[in-house]
């Protein structure tokens, strides 16, 4: 499962300049680290579901980016952008959103995502496309209203009338036809 | 076919809402990202706005070019601009003249919206060619280009009142203005076809009814077998025969009117024939009893006359014997209050002639007596002041000891002598202050001389006369100092003399002052006294005027009673035939008993009177019944006589005798009435004819409404059957053009507004049949819109702008787009436009700020991409600060 959410990541990242690396050190074994010009992105599965397995996956990432982080101040004088991924193995119960919540929110030293397998989703893992480095499922939508409806000859005819005269409204088109059908019969 | 990427890559602006003429301001937008930073007011959005009215030709809410002229030294708004339409690079511009874009470089210009237009969004109009396409096409264009912050608000916003709104904005988005107008408009096409039909059936199933309610006509016999009867009825009436052209209804109205006259002419003379049937005796029998009874009612009359007139006449006499009463009593009640008034004070002992001399007062008027009354009432008021007054004369006279004051020149010479006195003291005051000053200088000069001088000194310090010598200067300087006591006494005498002199002359003033008040007072006094003497003189009273006074107002009180008493005495004597009396004394003229005498013989000569009235009136009660009874019965006589001689008139005519044959008369009145009903008999038949012929007409014009109405209902029908069917393919195309659009873009939107939304109170967003129709995914729950943050609004706003802008390709601007994002929330927005940039050749976005911070956290953020194999990183990002305001010019800074 963990290799088929690397492929993912890699295929959405890979657009956007990233390249895969070696794993950070501190990384679990089957941790993923990604890098860029400009970012670096890290990937830390769990294999269980919890409060205490988050936090560790949190101070985790942490503790394996802070080497990085002070040679890359060293180096350039300004900081990476960081991203973690921490992959659960299942989808988290309610009374664990709050915690995975406060993940996201969290704006000290990286970024983070807490993603799960789902089905329903197009990539098959709930939240992967709300990782905000990586790049956008693609669109294909057109303007494809070109083609007109399938009309019968009446139908067309009645679009005739429409055409015929721009700037009446629907509503005295309408009279002036029932005016012209009085005519014809009285 | 599909519409090109419509990108800008540069934009050249002059003269535009706060952008100034001179000189042009000039922007590079070919980055895919271009930030323009700047604080509000410098005109970020004028630049939105030049590229919007460069690109469709118009500004959202500006009609005419007027409005967009820079408001400051005139310069006519112009924008150039190099368009790349496709893969075609074009030059547009956009001036108050007009609008021109070339087809390449070297093409050919264009130079009518509607052609710009359908060149650069070919494929935003369809169905309607040539109806409103410019106008959609500009929509279309300016709805997917150019992001404004307030139509995506209205766009999430659930208010049902916005609903029409957030549907055009939409179709602008997804291209679909084209089948939403057309949608529109056969709905209301549809409306109103549908209410035609329900009119049309409600018309025939109307005419219906009234061909089921109309009874069946029969066309047999027609017209001219009603003509044949309504002849025969003229025929039978004595008409002349109707003209062949003549309207039978008029015909039929004139004949029927004739024949009701003559029926009422029948019915009359068939009354007066029973009238003068059912008389039990004829009218020369009628006529001598009335002569009869004429007769007795003359001389019935002649009776109630005379007695009439004879109580009239007593009557009379009543009137004037009663009157005769009325004025003796009226005498004697005079004459008894004038006695009780006026006797006692004058006695009864005098003639009228004594009393009229010694009482002139008699002869004065009520208002006369009055206002003397008044005068002698005020005199006596005034004697007590009079009093005070004679006394105080007196009193001010002792004052004076019988002098006639002092004259004014003597005055004026007492005053002279003060102003003389006071000269003289001011001028020996002047001099006696002189010399006090010369001597004590004088005094200084002989000090300092004696305790301070050289004994050389020989001069006088004063005069500087030399005098040889020191000693000698010392002797007169002494001389001088002893002399000095004896002339100081000298002044002050002068000083005291002419102060003495001063008060007397002051004294003497004062005297001649206070008698000339005592005279004037004496003067006044006087004036009073002699005023106090003409009124008494005026009122004719002698001292002492108090008794006069009284004796006077005695007089005045008794005057009016006497003047009554005589005028009583007068009038009674004349009404009793009494000559002149005045000779008479009082007590010897007309007594209370003489009058009460005479009255009583006149009240006796009315009773008389009255007796004669009531014997009168009795026969004239008895003789009245009479009168009534015999005019009672020549009134009946006459009515009999009346109505045989109308009947008789009636029916032989005006010079109809009083013996005609009755029976001859009832045989011709059976006669004409056997006519007059077969007259009408022949006039029914005629109308019940004609109405049979006319209800058959009606019913075949009915029938004819009816099937020209049927054949307008299935046209109508057919109409509404067409609008309906093509109203639901319409609609379900369009419905269908944009969910397709949908579903393609809604994997970025979800994933683009996950993406800003950081704190995912959603999981997702979901659209519904309707694609107006949005919710988010709260666990469980499906919540809509409405219950969106402000803030969520605008993310899922800007998520989908996004992603219709990556799908679209080319140019967008996002004036202000970022304003509402906290924290987070623009960290992860600046992540999403790196990616975009990063991700998306073709796509070029344009983004406003007024935020420095963020245009810095921007470029921080694509500060370390690398540029590879020589690409510019320009083409990246382009961050502008931009400076000024519209009063001066505007510059950028690339940041």
């Amino acid at each position: 499962m963990t290799e088929l959410l690397a492929d993912t990541i890699t295929r959405l990242a890979a657009s956007v300049g990233f390249a895969a690396d070696a794993p950070l050190e501190g990384l679990p074994p089957d941790g993923r680290t990604w890098v860029s010009d400009y970012a670096v992105l890290v990937l830390w599965p769990l294999q269980v579901v919890g409060q205490e397995a988050l936090k560790a996956a949190e101070s985790g990432i942490e503790d394996a980016i802070d080497p990085l982080l002070q040679d890359d101040a060293v180096r350039f004088g300004s900081l990476l952008d960081i991203y973690g991924i921490i992959a659960l193995p299942d989808a988290p119960p309610d009374d664990l959103r709050p915690v995975i919540d406060g993940v996201h929110m969290r704006r000290q030293f990286y970024r983070a995502a807490v993603i799960w397998p789902d089905a329903e989703t197009s990539d098959g893992w709930a939240g992967l496309d709300s990782v905000t480095i990586l790049d956008l499922p693609r669109s294909t939508a057109e303007i494809d209203s070109l083609d007109p409806p399938d009309l019968t000859n009446d139908e067309r005819d009645l679009l005739a009338i429409f055409q015929a005269d721009p700037t009446a409204n629907g509503g005295t088109l309408a009279e002036k036809v029932v005016e012209d059908i009085r005519g014809k019969t009285s | 076919m599909s519409n090109p990427a419509l990108r800008l890559e540069n934009i050249s602006i002059a003269g535009f809402r706060g952008i100034r003429g001179e000189p042009r301001f000039d922007l590079d937008l070919s980055a895919r990202l271009t930030v323009l930073v700047a604080p509000n007011g410098t005109g970020k959005t004028s630049i939105c706005q030049a590229a919007e009215w460069l690109m469709t030709g118009e500004v959202n809410g500006f009609k005419k070019a007027e409005e967009l002229a820079f408001k400051g030294p005139a310069t006519p708004p112009e924008v150039h601009g190099v368009v790349r339409v496709g893969d075609v690079r074009s030059p547009f511009a956009r001036t108050a003249k007009g609008w021109t874009a070339q087809r390449g470089e070297n093409g050919a210009t264009v130079s009518t919206p509607s052609e710009i237009l359908a060149w650069i969004a070919p494929d935003a109009v369809d169905l309607d060619k040539g109806i409103s396409a410019l106008n959609d096409r500009r929509a279309w264009v300016r709805g997917t280009r150019f992001l404004s912050m307030s139509d995506l608000a209205v766009l999430i916003d659930s208010q049902k009142d916005v609903k029409d709104a957030r549907r055009k904005i939409l179709a602008d988005l997804f291209g679909v203005q084209h089948l939403d107008l057309m949608d529109r408009r056969l709905s209301e096409y549809g409306k109103v076809v549908r209410r035609e039909c329900e009119d049309a059936a409600r018309k025939v199933a109307a005419l219906s009814a009234d061909l089921r309610q109309l009874p069946g006509g029969d066309t047999e016999g027609g017209e001219g077998a009603s003509r044949g009867k309504l002849l025969e009825a003229c025929a039978a009436l004595d008409l002349s025969p109707p003209e062949a052209n003549d309207r039978f209804e008029t015909v039929l109205d004139r004949t029927r009117a004739a024949l009701e006259y003559q029926e009422r002419a029948h019915a009359a003379k068939d009354e007066a024939l029973r009238t003068l049937e059912t008389l039990d005796e004829p009218v020369s029998s009628l006529k001598l009893k009335r002569e009869k009874s004429s007769k007795a009612l003359t001389e019935a009359g002649l009776d109630v006359t005379r007695l009439s007139d004879r109580v009239r006449m007593l009557e009379g006499d009543r009137e004037r014997l009663k009157a005769r009463i009325g004025r003796l009593k009226a005498a004697r009640d005079t004459l008894r209050d004038a006695e009780r008034n006026a006797i006692a004070f004058v006695g009864t002992d005098q003639t009228e002639r004594h009393l009229r001399e010694e009482y002139p007062e008699i002869e004065w008027s009520e208002q006369t007596i009055r206002n003397r009354c008044d005068a002698l009432e005020q005199f006596k008021d005034q004697l007590f002041q009079h009093k005070q007054n004679v006394l105080q004369h007196q009193t001010v006279a002792a004052k004076l000891d019988g002098g006639a004051g002092p004259s004014p020149e003597a005055v004026d010479e007492a005053r002279r002598a003060v102003q003389e006195h006071e000269a003289k003291l001011a001028a020996l005051n002047e001099q006696a202050t002189e010399t006090d000053g010369a001597l004590t200088d004088l005094r200084r000069a002989a000090r300092h001389l004696v305790e301070e001088a050289p004994e050389h000194t020989t001069d006088c310090p004063l005069c500087g006369h030399d005098w040889q010598g020191h000693d000698a200067l010392r002797k007169a300087v002494q001389r001088t100092l002893k002399a000095l006591p004896s002339a100081a006494t000298r002044i002050t005498a002068q000083l005291d003399a002419a102060e003495a002199s001063l008060k007397e002359a002051k004294d003497r003033v004062a005297q001649l002052t206070r008698q000339q008040a005592l005279k004037a007072e004496l003067d006044v006094l006087e004036r009073k006294l002699a005023d106090q003497h003409d009124r008494a003189a005026r009122l004719a009273l002698a001292e002492p005027w108090d008794v006069a006074v009284s004796e006077a107002q005695k007089r005045l009180k008794a005057a009016p009673p006497l003047a009554r008493l005589l005028k009583a005495l007068a009038e009674a004597e004349a009404e009793l035939g009494i000559d002149d009396a005045s000779r008479k004394s009082i007590r010897n003229r007309l007594t209370d008993a003489d009058l009460s005498s005479a009255l009583r013989n006149t009240q006796e000569d009315d009773e008389e009177k009255r007796q004669d009235i009531r014997v009168l009136s009795d026969e004239l009660a008895r003789a009245k019944p009479v009168q009534n009874r015999e005019k009672e019965s020549l009134r009946l006589l006459d009515d009999r006589l009346g109505n045989a001689r109308g009947a008789l008139r009636s029916l032989f005519g005006a010079d109809a005798a009083d013996d005609q044959d009755l029976v001859a008369a009832r045989q011709s009145l059976e006669a004409e009435r056997e006519r007059l009903s077969a007259a009408r008999i022949a006039l029914d038949t005629a109308e019940a004819v004609e109405a049979n012929s006319r209800l058959a007409k009606k019913r075949a014009d009915l029938q004819a409404q009816l099937e020209a109405a049927r054949e307008e209902l299935a046209f109508l029908e057919h109409q509404r059957l067409i609008a309906t069917s093509t109203h639901e393919k319409v609609t379900a195309h369009r419905k269908g053009a944009v969910k397709r659009q949908m579903e393609a873009l809604w994997p970025q939107v979800n994933s683009l507004f996950m993406r800003v939304h950081a704190n995912r109170v959603f999981e997702r967003i979901n659209y519904g049949d309707d694609p107006l129709e949005w919710s988010g995914d709260f666990g469980s729950h499906d919540l809509e819109t409405k219950n969106f943050s402000a803030g969520q609004r605008q993310d899922l706003a800007l998520a989908l702008f996004l992603a219709r802008a990556t799908s679209l390709k080319g140019t967008f601007f996002l004036d202000e787009p970022l304003a509402h994002l906290d924290d987070l929330n623009r960290v992860a927005v600046l992540d999403v436009l790196r990616m975009i940039a990063l991700t998306t050749p073709g796509l070029n976005l344009v983004l406003t700020t007024a935020s420095r911070p963020l245009a810095r956290h921007i470029r921080e953020k694509f500060g370390r991409i690398k540029v590879h194999d020589g690409a510019d990183r320009d083409a990246l990002l382009q961050v502008w600060e931009l400076a000024g305001s519209p009063k001066g010019e505007l510059t950028k800074t690339r940041l």
